[in-house]
């Protein structure tokens, strides 16, 4: 397996389009036609080989979920609520993209950012995926 | 004889296994806890600068929404901080060369800079700073209408990164020095 060839990114994109969730962004978000919730997927460091021949990888993704704020500015907590039940239901997962296995895994005890300011009338939740390529 | 030097074989390898398990449980759950009570030393204490520098006045808060603090493990974010949120209420009007004006929302240029492949990738643990670039850059060159006296010249190389070295420094060494 080759490393330039691995784009995890899209494989999660194509995992979670496979399950029914829209609007995810891999390469930035949009200036315009922002839905009211959506999710942005990013590489967070390199990836690595976890074996000696290079056979297994691994990296990690950052999962960016995005809602837009109640008219009154507060978040959204009910919607908040669903997606992140929805996305516990999701992983772990294995899930074969373009010759290779991905295995996805969600950190729900680390959330890496969690606020309402980040993006502009979006609360956000950064979740780190774990991912192992073979 | 060759059964003896297997089982030994064996045996170093368990043991090694074993330590290195160990030590791996030790450093999750306790160095990496002494790392984080610096961290966190650290950016309040540079955040407690920032509301009391005196580089530059505040005019639209665009430069201080720029400003966020990452923690790495092995060049993998694992917790962004941004201290109060979004403070600035309006973009900064920026002038360039030739009279183009472009404005610049400190906040989304921060957000833009998570995630990015510029983590700390260089330690075991790190602790990177962020300010946005361009925006960043161009207070602290003052490329643009600082005025005659060149408000923020400096601020980065001469301000926060002296102070967030020297902070880092001092805490290290009173808590385990």
């Amino acid at each position: 397996m080759n490393i330039s060839e691995i784009i995890p990114e899209l494989a999660l994109k194509s995992f979670l389009e496979y399950n029914d969730v829209t609007g995810i962004y891999p390469a930035g978000i949009p200036i315009s036609g922002v839905p009211s919730e959506f999710f942005t997927v990013s590489m967070n460091g390199s990836i690595v080989s976890e074996s000696e021949d290079a056979s297994v990888l691994g990296c990690t993704l950052m999962l960016g979920v995005y809602v837009k704020l109640l008219t009154n500015g507060t978040v959204n907590q009910v919607r908040e609520k669903i997606l992140m039940s929805r996305f516990s239901e999701l992983f772990p997962a294995t899930y074969n993209y373009e010759d290779a296995t991905y295995k996805f895994s969600l950190d729900f005890r680390n959330l890496v950012y969690s606020g309402r300011n980040l993006y502009s009338g979006y609360s956000t939740k950064a979740l780190n995926i774990q991912v192992t390529i073979y | 004889m060759a059964v003896g030097v297997n089982n030994l074989t064996e045996y170093n390898t368990r043991n090694r296994r074993l330590f290195e398990k160990g030590l791996t449980e030790h450093i999750n759950k306790v160095v990496e806890r002494d790392i984080d009570l610096v961290f966190n030393i650290v950016i309040d204490s540079v955040y407690n600068w920032l509301d009391n520098q005196s580089f530059w006045e505040n005019d639209t808060y665009n430069l201080y929404d720029s400003i966020g603090f990452g923690k790495y493990k092995r060049g993998v974010l694992w917790k962004f901080y941004q201290d109060k949120g979004r403070r600035a209420t309006a973009d900064k009007k920026v002038w360039l060369s030739k009279g183009n004006i472009v404005t610049v929302n400190g906040f989304e240029l921060l957000q833009s800079a998570i995630g990015s492949k510029e983590g700390g990738d260089f330690a075991e643990y790190s602790l990177v700073l962020f300010a946005a670039v361009p925006y960043a850059e161009w207070v602290e060159l003052s490329l643009g209408d600082g005025g005659p006296n060149k408000r923020g010249k400096g601020w980065w190389s001469d301000g926060i990164v002296p102070y967030t070295r020297k902070i880092f420094s001092d805490t290290v060494l009173k808590y385990y020095g």
